[in-house]
């Protein structure tokens, strides 16, 4: 028998420029905020978990699980990092809470950090591509910008979806940032604008991107015992918690415009939490890209397929929408600090979820999440709940 | 003038094609393979121009690569010598005269529709 899974504690930094910061600084500042708000002791962790990308590539730093605990007392206990490319956060809260839910632990320390603005353009364009099959697609020169220019194309000739339908994405998201004191880059654009910026991999131009961030997240994972502890209410549980692969290989997506690993999570979350798509009253989703948005909101079922871009354009995926998209202003304004991507999304929807977000989504008690890696190599769908 | 082709890598045990030699068949965990000229001929299923390249393609500028959807069946990676009326579905055929790009194939539209 599993045992309920509850967020006890949330911390984050601002996503954005962290300049002469060390990534294991952020990851502590964040970690400590999550801690401290629990009010569970320290004693009672029996594990972290650490989500991050490239901090070998960018930082030449690793273990960096365990230089994090030790720099927050926590000693002798497992500290893993895992990584899963832009899936990493996520894919470091499911473990925590498999921990938490098979007994092995009673509370568990989930962080997502990455530092990436000290870099060059190039430099982290190669170090993302990581995440790309460098033997098979990538010998071609594809990037994640390209792939994701491949996509829209894709969806633009079966489904009609315009350049103003996709810009709707990114005016929405620039405006939700805006809201939003931990975001990089919110802004209140015009379609002119978005029009006008600079083309990076056609037809996705420079504001449909979102941007290299500096920034960690972190939450505490408990099981229900340990909430007395806990000074926060409504209680938070995590209603399902799912983690799927899909090709790494753009040759072997039967389909350029839909994420195999994304449909399956979303269906297998569905039926963890007893939930059906139209329960979900707001998600964090992966907008890398702009199109990405609309792919994503399909193959989670929240928008039915090919109507993403009209339902942007329509205003169905705003704050007063059907579904509430991105409230944070997702990874376009919020920012992509690459492995604390996932745990950052958990923090948002713990907050909306509290009543407390500074872009509050009028009475949210249900949210979902979904953090995709690569090429849709990994991905994770998280759906958390208010305790009744 | 023969046609084009493309040599792709036949599992011996389940004929399972791939573009690139694996270690091992994914279908069938064989290791026995054999290469196989198939016609370099298929349909635009994509395509884009990488403005912003990862380092080792640095020194290209901007390039596009496409998906082709081979007339075999097989679906692959590829470049693509682009015109501005190239459209989705459209026929390609490879090329040789990309000198840049000796790892990928590379093709162009060879009839539009």
């Amino acid at each position: 028998m599993m045992r309920n899974v509850y967020i006890a504690g949330t911390g984050s930094t601002t996503f954005g420029k962290h300049a002469g910061r060390s990534i294991e600084s952020l990851a502590v500042d964040a970690c400590a905020q999550a801690i401290v708000e629990s009010g569970i002791d320290r004693a009672r962790i029996g594990a972290v978990y650490l989500g991050n990308f490239i901090s070998g590539p960018l930082n030449g730093k690793e273990v960096l699980a365990g230089l994090v605990a030790e720099q927050l007392g926590l000693h002798g206990i497992p500290c893993t990092k895992v990584e899963g490319a832009c899936a990493s956060g996520g894919i470091a809260l499911r473990h925590a809470c498999l921990m938490v839910a098979a007994g092995f632990c009673d509370a568990v320390l989930v962080v997502g950090v990455e530092t990436m603005t000290h870099a060059s353009t190039p430099e982290v364009t190669s170090a993302l591509n990581c995440a790309m099959d460098n033997e098979y697609d990538g010998l071609s020169g594809l990037t994640f910008p390209g792939l994701f220019g491949l996509a829209w194309r894709s969806h633009a000739k079966q489904y009609g979806t315009t350049r103003e339908d996709i810009a709707a994405v990114v005016i929405k998201n620039k405006a939700h940032g805006l809201k939003n004191p931990l975001a990089q880059m919110g802004a209140d654009l015009t379609l002119e604008q978005v029009c006008a910026s600079a083309m990076i991999a056609d037809p996705l131009q420079l504001f449909d991107c979102c941007p290299p961030s500096d920034g960690a997240a972190a939450v505490v994972v408990c099981a229900k015992e340990l909430l007395s502890d806990s000074p926060h209410t409504p209680q938070i549980r995590v209603m399902a918690s799912v983690q799927t692969s899909g090709s790494a290989r753009i040759s072997q997506h039967p389909d350029l415009c839909s994420f195999e690993a994304t449909v399956h999570a979303a269906q297998q979350a569905y039926k963890q939490s007893g939930l059906q798509a139209s329960d979900i009253d707001l998600v964090e989703l992966h907008d890398c890209f702009s199109i990405a948005e609309i792919i994503d909101s399909e193959d989670l079922g929240l928008v039915p397929k090919g109507e993403g871009g009209r339902w942007a354009a329509q205003g169905r995926t705003g704050m007063q929408g059907d579904i509430v998209i991105n409230p944070s202003g997702g990874l376009l304004a919020k920012g992509h600090p690459v492995g604390a991507t996932g745990v950052g999304q958990i923090v948002e929807v713990v907050w909306q979820l509290r009543g407390e977000h500074a872009n509050q989504v009028a009475g949210a008690s249900i949210g979902m999440t979904h953090n995709l890696g690569g090429t849709g190599v990994a991905c994770t769908v998280h759906i958390l709940g208010r305790d009744a | 003038m023969t046609e084009p082709a493309l040599t792709v890598f036949r599992c011996m045990s389940c004929q399972t094609l791939t573009q690139l030699q694996p270690v091992v068949c994914a279908h069938c965990l064989q290791r026995k393979f054999q290469k196989e000229d198939v016609p370099a001929t298929g349909v635009l299923a994509s395509w884009t121009t990488v403005r912003k390249p990862p380092l080792r393609f640095k020194a290209e500028g901007a390039y596009q690569v496409a998906v082709v959807d081979l007339d075999n069946g097989m679906r692959i990676c590829a470049r693509l010598l682009s015109t501005p009326t190239d459209q989705l579905g459209d026929r390609v055929v490879q090329v040789t005269e990309n000198l840049h790009q000796t790892q990928t194939p590379t093709f162009k539209v060879a009839t539009h529709g």
